[in-house]
């Protein structure tokens, strides 16, 4: 488990990356935390010719919120906005999901932009941004761009990023007043990837009337998949119904991979039992202002 | 000595302990004894099954730094095959020669400056292979006509032998129902957190090798070895480092990758060390067998077990790796469990397939037997009418009948079953939790609760001559007999009074340093810390025998008694010397806080003093006192001969005694298993230091829980492994253990040894698969037959009983 031949370049800019990967010919590859590469890395898995160390790019650090959204630097620890989410209001559900990526000594090497640009289908944050409709901030050569987290995540582990692009930040927008989430995760230890993870958020108005919510489940295809609450239940009081219609709705959507962990069958099944769980937490939670 | 015990039977933290947790300990890794060691790589076959057509290494060999490459065709003309437990024509050696057989099998060899170098060399060369059909099914030996493995053994099968005991025909004829159950249990490893590690050197200008390793044994395996290489044993030096990072037996296979590089060093002539990485671990060290096992069982109408006819089908994967097939062997003597049972029919196979080759893991043949065994006694219990404990107490062997002779031929030493199993029923709540299920479960929720019962007789200190069970009578009667378990340790003390103690156990971290201590102060009356205790083990000058190791769970029953008898000689010694200063009889003295005391009056001599006479002064020893402290005991446990000509053995020499109980609370909608008290009662006679008895429970009931729950080296249907890393094969870790622990003991001491002591690290692994599953059958109402039982596995039984439900 050594490394095939490889130059280690480290930068300090944005700008210097894009420049290397740009003379690697798409045979570069940016590292930060190293908790997904390294490993592939090791076992040739992946055999990048240059590993481009963005850890000492100070433009690609710090947390920023304003009344809109939260800017999370791409090379920000998870276990640091893990730390920060739970000291805002806003955002629990990105608290909640986000206690449940690994263990606090791989949160604390894994960066929060390495796990999107890795888009491993049954990562929590991918998930997260998706169904918080986030955004990846992108930069090339020709300067930067934003891709929602719908458009980002393609395939498996393959994203909307071109290989001489850098991701430079996330966006995860401030849920609308009146929001309520919850999160679910089933895996077969504590701190493995998901076999299937549920994240919900329900926006409701001040009379209890439904606004709109957005139903995300990892594990269950290539990507997050994310469904709209029904529209039956817009503008409706919160009814069991709705739970059922939404489950449905998930239920033709995803198409569960049948692996060694799980069956696609009992895949399905797992979505609609911690879908249930998910948003009846969500409904029954204390609506934040 | 258990009247005047000081340390023995404390709970004295683990001495190893300060320099693990600090960082200090001295693994293999971190040997480097020889300057300008070179590195070795090994490409393995990406192949279940295929011939070797042509090998080119010609462009690894230019690669810089590359000092050699070593292919199967270097070392056959240099190797024998190592010798193998069954008579039947397999050769095995540690590289393919022209056929591979399992994926990750040894093809080459590189050895470079770096291990970085030696890897990149390995993707150079080429290797031409004819792909082979795959054999897989251990059954179909028995059933089809599966691809040979090995020329001479057309149907796989590398053992087949059929024992009978009493009369189980008639005990059928006579019994009243007879029930029959099939069962798999998975094949699974032990996953120690260091691999193996090697450095081999040749010593040319002598033709002797020196072999470091983190091997613990058994010892045999130093003939195997020195055979393969075609040397005297003399020319054969094996040391072991100070530190091994963890095994659980799996280490013990490392034997062949020994001898790999000792010819490789031979070879290129430089010394070549060998680190193996978890990836060539999962797919390659060695695991445990597999097992499919055809239980009848034969039952009075009341529910006395008349007979047991068991049919077992062993993985033993692509060679029969000594010291297989004794997965089949080991647990000989206690086939019946704690069951008094006369009448036994037992039909075993060992059949090779494509798959790594097996070998020791922790509970070795133990949760092979006991799970099928301890789930037949739940259906039978069930199909009876019976509450399943009720069905065992009418079973189990009364403790008026120690020592018992099994009907295979084990002499369980002793034991108080009943009083065990009464004490576990209680601690768990046996009898109220029915009603508490009820009031749980009511509503029609998810959780469905259940309790499941295991009893296990543990063996310990095994019988060097079990492993020849596998050989019929006539065979083995052309053969030498072996027998026994022999341990040998080493106490002297030098010339200002330091007592230093020599193991022959080559520990992996049980804590053997610490025991030592305790027992050699308490028979010569000094501090534990004025103590050291040195655990390498260098087969060139440490007293050891062929059954030396740890294995077996032999410390302390084995080596734990090596240790108190060498201390026992060196207080003899000692007190013949005193007798003489103080002109009084031995009998008068007795050794006290470190003095010697006559009639109860201390005198001016103590152990140093004593010790120090022998050393500096031997002009004055008294006529038949030779000079020195230096005193070596072999310990042989008693009772463990040879197998008789009617296949009876005592395949351990002495049995402990456990009662789990599991009580689980099932999701049905997603399968998930929660263990939410798990009761272990353990009866392994004097307990020598409670602290780490309990340590080796916890040890063993994870590795338990996660045969139960979690772990199995799954094999797709073209032999490729799927569970090739710590992703994928899931070990469980503090979290995934029951929300409740409870451990109690007993304490029938064992009479064959001094210290009375039994084995236990190995009792959980073999009970808590059955424990569990019994438990989930109990919840669910629908008879688990494999493990692990995974969500998947338990949404799929939960979904046959829906099936079922609706016919």
């Amino acid at each position: 488990m050594k490394p095939a031949p490889l130059d280690y370049v480290s930068v300090s800019t944005v700008k210097e990356a894009i420049d290397v990967l740009q003379k690697s010919s798409g045979e570069g590859k940016i590292v930060a935390g190293g908790q997904s590469l390294v490993p592939m890395m090791n076992m040739r898995v992946a055999r990048p010719s240059v590993v481009v160390d963005i850890g000492p790019a100070k433009e690609l650090e710090g947390i920023t919120k304003d009344d809109r959204e939260l800017r999370v630097g791409a090379t920000v620890r998870q276990q640091a906005l893990l730390q920060y989410v739970r000291t805002i209001a806003h955002w629990d559900l990105l608290a909640e999901g986000m206690r449940y990526i690994g263990h606090p000594q791989t949160r604390s090497m894994g960066t929060v932009g390495g796990s999107i640009a890795h888009a491993d289908p049954s990562a929590e944050l991918p998930l997260l941004l998706a169904t918080l409709g986030g955004f990846v901030e992108i930069r090339g050569a020709c300067g930067v761009r934003s891709v929602s987290a719908g458009d980002f995540f393609r395939f498996p582990f393959v994203t909307a990023l071109e290989p001489e692009e850098v991701l430079v930040a996330t966006r995860w927008p401030r849920p609308a007043p009146g929001t309520t989430s919850s999160f679910r995760e089933f895996a077969r230890r504590r701190g493995d990837f998901a076999v299937v993870a549920v994240a919900v958020t329900l926006s409701r108005d001040s009379r209890g009337r439904c606004l709109a919510g957005r139903l995300g489940v990892a594990g269950a295809g290539g990507v997050p998949v994310v469904v709209d609450l029904p529209d039956i239940a817009l503008s409706r009081p919160w009814h069991e119904e709705f739970t059922r219609q939404w489950i449905s709705a998930v239920d033709e959507q995803i198409d569960p991979p049948d692996d060694l962990m799980a069956s696609s069958d009992f895949r399905r099944q797992l979505v609609r039992v911690l879908g249930k769980e998910a948003i009846h937490e969500a409904v029954q939670s204390e609506r934040g202002g | 000595m258990s009247d005047n015990a000081t340390w023995v039977g404390r709970s004295l933290p683990r001495f190893e302990d300060g320099r693990l947790l600090s960082g200090q300990g001295q693994f293999i890794a971190d040997l480097n004894p020889f300057p300008g060691i070179r590195h070795a790589a090994i490409l393995r076959s990406p192949y279940p099954h295929a011939n070797i057509r042509r090998i080119d290494v010609r462009a690894a060999r230019a690669l810089d730094g590359v000092v050699g490459v070593v292919t199967g065709q270097d070392i056959v003309k240099e190797l024998s095959p190592f010798p193998v437990g069954v008579a039947k024509p397999i050769k095995y050696y540690p590289l393919a020669i022209d056929r591979v057989r399992y994926v990750g099998e040894p093809v080459a060899v590189v050895v470079a400056e770096s291990r970085y170098v030696a890897e990149d060399a390995l993707e150079s060369i080429q290797v031409e292979y004819e792909p082979l059909p795959v054999v897989l099914d251990v059954e179909a030996a028995t059933t089809g006509r599966p691809g040979a493995l090995h020329a001479g053994v057309d149907d796989n099968v590398a053992n087949h032998r059929v024992f009978r005991y009493g009369d189980p025909d008639a005990a059928m004829q006579e019994a009243d129902v007879v029930f029959e159950e099939r069962f798999v249990y998975p094949r699974n490893t032990a996953v120690p957190i260091e691999g193996y590690g090697v450095i081999a050197h040749y010593d040319a200008s002598v033709g002797d090798y020196t072999v470091w390793a983190n091997f613990h044994g058994p010892f045999t395996l130093h003939s195997v070895m020195a055979h393969a290489l075609k040397v005297g044993t003399q020319k054969l030096r094996i040391k072991t480092p100070t530190d091994i990072g963890g095994s659980y037996g799996v280490k013990s296979a490392i034997y062949v990758y020994m001898v790999l590089m000792a010819v490789v060093s031979r070879l290129v002539g430089a010394a070549v060390k060998w680190t193996e990485d978890r990836l060539e671990h999962m797919q390659a060290s060695s695991s445990a067998s597999s097992r499919v096992s055809y239980v009848r069982a034969a039952f009075s109408r009341n529910g006395r077990l008349l007979a047991l006819l068991i049919r077992q089908y062993d993985d033993v994967g692509a060679y029969i790796r000594a010291p297989e097939p004794a997965t089949l062997y080991r647990v000989h003597g206690n086939l019946t469990g704690a069951y008094d049972v006369r009448h036994v029919l037992l039909e075993n196979y060992a059949v090779m397939t494509n798959r790594v080759p097996t070998g020791l893991v922790r509970g070795y043949g133990g949760p092979q037997l006991y799970f099928p065994l301890e789930r037949m006694m739940d259906i039978a219990a069930r199909r009876l009418g019976l509450d399943p404990v009720t069905l065992r107490r009418r079973n189990l062997i009364k403790a008026d009948q120690f020592p018992y002779t099994t009907a295979s031929g084990g002499i369980y030493d002793s034991g108080n079953y009943e009083k065990v199993l009464e004490d576990a029923v209680q601690k768990a709540g046996y009898w109220s939790f029915e009603k508490a299920r009820a009031r749980r479960d009511q509503g029609g929720g998810a959780i469905r609760h259940g309790i499941g019962i295991a009893l296990v007789v543990e063996p310990s200190g095994s019988n060097m001559g079990y492993v020849t069970v596998a050989f019929t009578p006539e065979e083995r009667a052309r053969q030498l007999p072996k027998s026994g378990a022999v341990s040998a340790a080493t106490v002297a003390i030098d010339m200002l009074g330091g007592v230093t103690v020599q193991l022959d156990s080559a520990p992996e971290g049980q804590g053997h340093e610490t025991v030592a201590r305790q027992i050699v102060a308490d028979v010569l009356s000094v501090a534990p810390d004025d103590i050291r205790v040195i655990a390498e083990l260098d087969t060139a000058i440490t007293a050891w025998t062929v059954s030396s190791g740890s294995y077996s769970s032999r410390f302390a029953a084995a080596g734990a008694s090596a240790v108190f008898q060498a201390a026992k000689k060196v207080k003899d010694r000692l007190l013949r010397l005193a007798a003489h200063q103080l002109g009084a009889q031995v009998s008068d003295l007795v050794l006290h806080e470190g003095g010697v005391w006559h009639n109860g009056v201390k005198t001016s001599w103590s152990v140093k003093r004593l010790a120090g006479l022998m050393h500096w002064n031997p002009a004055g020893l008294p006529s038949g006192l030779a000079p020195g402290v230096y005193e070596t005991a072999y310990f042989s446990l008693p009772e463990v001969g040879a197998p008789s000509p009617d296949d009876r053995i005592n395949s351990s020499a002495t049995y402990g005694f456990l009662v789990d109980v599991a009580k689980v609370a099932v999701n049905i909608e997603t399968g998930r298993v929660r263990v939410l008290d798990y009761i272990t009662v353990h009866d392994a006679g004097r307990l020598l230091n409670p602290l780490l008895a309990d340590g080796q429970i916890y040890g063993g009931l994870a590795f338990g829980v996660g045969s139960a729950l979690y772990e199995e080296l799954l094999y797709d249907d073209q032999g490729q492994l799927m569970t090739g890393s710590l992703i994928d094969y899931l070990v469980p870790t503090l979290a995934e253990m029951p929300d409740h622990i409870r451990i109690y003991h007993h304490a029938t001491p064992a009479p064959g040894t001094p210290l009375g002591a039994k084995g236990l690290g190995e009792g959980n692994v073999m009970s808590a698969g059955a424990a569990i599953a019994n438990a989930v059958s109990d919840a669910l109402g629908v008879e688990i037959h494999t493990l692990p039982l995974s969500p998947q596995a338990v949404f799929d039984a939960i979904h046959q009983m829906r099936r079922e439900d609706r016919r």
